[in-house]
């Protein structure tokens, strides 16, 4: 699993296991729930591939 | 720039190369993702330089309860005493309310939602254990539960109490009481609050009673050598009372 720094936000991205998957949506359903300035991002299949968070200044 | 996902709560991001460090260190002093429900902790590399983050959802879920007194598996307890059992628990941040119930709910007084224990008093004997069910609740934790096994046997002794009358049902005070086992130990006979009114603390036995008046010239003496304390005397809560009429002569 990568991180990079894309316009000033925060992305992780790129899932490679099962395993990091599960918590991985686990991790982005419970920042949606907290209310933390995140987007879930999608492959092409449309599932969940990594989480963008929203750090830019301003933001 | 690395990241692993730790748990559902935690993800890693740390190797930065040079120009990461840069803009992930001022994404993480700039905080504006901060808040009681997340928080980016800085990480420090091996030269102890800013050197990742640990992103971390602070969880709204329940925490777990540990109880911190050794509650015991079985207990033996006998008919008509108050106990107490003190329950501690980690919990700190709010008040717990424990809560218990009896298997057999004919044998426990039950003092309900407690916050440090819980306080009982046994109402019969049972031939079999009965379970004493607790359960501790608080507001943000998974509630736990537990079980005693709980035996109440019966007391060793059984509470006697003497009134005298003449009679015309009026009450006699003064008196000698004694009482005696079947191998002529006697028993002390205490005064209560009335007047007319005496104990004595006996275990399972026949006794022999004996009420003598002062008033000799008025009152026959009265004997009784066949009072018998049984097992359900023993078993039993409550006081017996012993109403005696002195005869007059």
């Amino acid at each position: 699993m990568q991180a990079y720094i894309k316009n000033g936000n925060l992305i992780v991205n790129d899932l490679v296991q099962d395993s990091e998957k599960e918590s991985f949506n686990k991790f982005i359903y419970k920042a949606i729930k907290y209310g933390i300035n995140t987007v879930a991002l999608y492959n092409i299949e449309g599932e969940i591939s990594g989480i963008e968070f929203i750090t830019k200044k301003g933001e | 720039m690395y990241s692993e996902i730790k748990s559902s709560d935690k993800i890693l991001i740390n190797r930065l190369d040079e120009n990461e460090k840069i803009l992930l260190k001022d994404i993480y002093k700039r905080g504006n993702l901060s808040s009681s429900k997340f928080e980016m902790n800085e990480l420090t590399d091996e030269s102890g330089e800013f050197g990742g983050v640990m992103l971390n959802l602070i969880s709204l879920d329940n925490k777990d309860i540990t109880i911190e007194t050794d509650i015991p598996k079985a207990l033996t307890v006998t008919v008509g005493d108050n106990y107490s059992l003190n329950i501690e628990t980690d919990i700190k941040d709010e008040t717990p309310v424990i809560y218990f119930k009896s298997s057999d709910n004919t044998a426990i007084y039950e003092n309900l939602a407690m916050t440090t224990g819980i306080s009982f008093k046994a109402l019969k004997t049972l031939e079999e254990p009965a379970k004493l069910y607790y359960t501790i609740a608080a507001e943000n934790y998974n509630t736990t539960n537990g079980s005693i096994n709980l035996s109440i046997i019966p007391k060793g002794t059984q509470k006697v109490v003497f009134e005298v009358y003449d009679e015309d049902n009026l009450p006699i005070t003064d008196v000698l009481i004694t009482v005696t086992d079947s191998e002529g130990t006697q028993y002390i006979v205490n005064e209560e609050d009335n007047l007319n009114t005496k104990y004595v603390e006996l275990p399972k036995e026949t006794y022999t009673i004996k009420v003598q008046p002062v008033d000799t010239e008025r009152y026959e003496e009265y004997i009784n050598e066949n009072y018998i304390i049984t097992d359900e005397d023993l078993a039993s809560t409550d006081t017996k009372l012993e109403l005696i009429t002195l005869q007059y002569k």
